[in-house]
């Protein structure tokens, strides 16, 4: 394991960096571009962001909704068809 | 017979159902204790968090320590002091748990699973908000047809 660390060869890395692009939502991903390592890293930290905040979001939302929920019936309705599909 | 259409939840990520289901029951305990509003939604946050973190490889350092990190009850990292020179992975090593001590290989395969995970949890918990709305809008109107 260690000695295939000390080899990391650039192709690995291109590897790595393309399939990070792959990830990036497509407006984020234009802007990224081919050229630049450094602007796809900018990116993903913008994205990564982004994500945190929308948890943020979505946690309140659901504390507001739950809150009103009727929770036995919708609870079991949700485990449920989660776990089926 | 009341025939209401209800709207089946999608499982965002179904080859992993343990996103889902960590993060669910986590949701239904916390449903159970009556704290305030603003306690509620950080337990949220946490199970969000938490969910993501145990459903993902073990070989996964920011698993790890994003667990960690809800144990000692801090859910971003501590700010890394600024260095003098900065390289252009510093930003991501901040923003990545446990980024700090990874080689530039690592970083972003940690990266990657990480990103996974995050989008993964987004749309579950968009998902969850989408059917409760949905549940809540289905039994106003079957309450206003029984009226």
């Amino acid at each position: 394991m260690s000695s295939r660390r000390s080899r990391i060869t650039e192709d690995e890395i291109n590897e790595l960096i393309s399939k990070l692009q792959s990830l990036l939502p497509e407006a984020r991903r234009r802007s990224a571009g081919r050229a630049s390592a450094a602007k796809l890293l900018k990116e993903t930290c913008n994205y990564i962001k982004s994500l945190h905040r929308e948890v943020d979001d979505l946690s309140d939302r659901l504390s507001g909704l739950m809150a009103t929920m009727d929770t036995n019936s919708a609870e079991a309705e949700i485990v449920r068809s989660l776990l089926q599909s | 017979m009341n025939s209401k259409k209800k709207r089946t939840l999608a499982n965002p990520n179904p080859r992993n159902p343990m996103q889902a289901f960590h993060f669910l029951r986590s949701l239904s305990r916390i449903n159970l204790s009556t704290a305030p509003f603003h306690k509620r939604c950080r337990a949220i946050r946490r199970a969000a968090y938490a969910s993501m973190a145990r459903s993902a490889s073990p070989n996964r350092a920011w698993s790890h320590a994003v667990l960690y990190q809800l144990h000692r009850r801090r859910r971003r990292p501590v700010p890394v002091q600024a260095r003098c020179k900065t390289h252009q992975n510093d930003a991501l090593r901040r923003l990545l748990p446990g980024g700090e001590a990874m080689d530039t290989c690592r970083l972003l395969e940690e990266t990657i699973d990480y990103v996974q995970r995050l989008r993964t949890q987004v749309k579950l918990m968009q998902e969850i908000v989408d059917s409760v709305k949905d549940d809540a809008v289905h039994e106003e109107k079957r309450q206003k047809e029984e009226n």
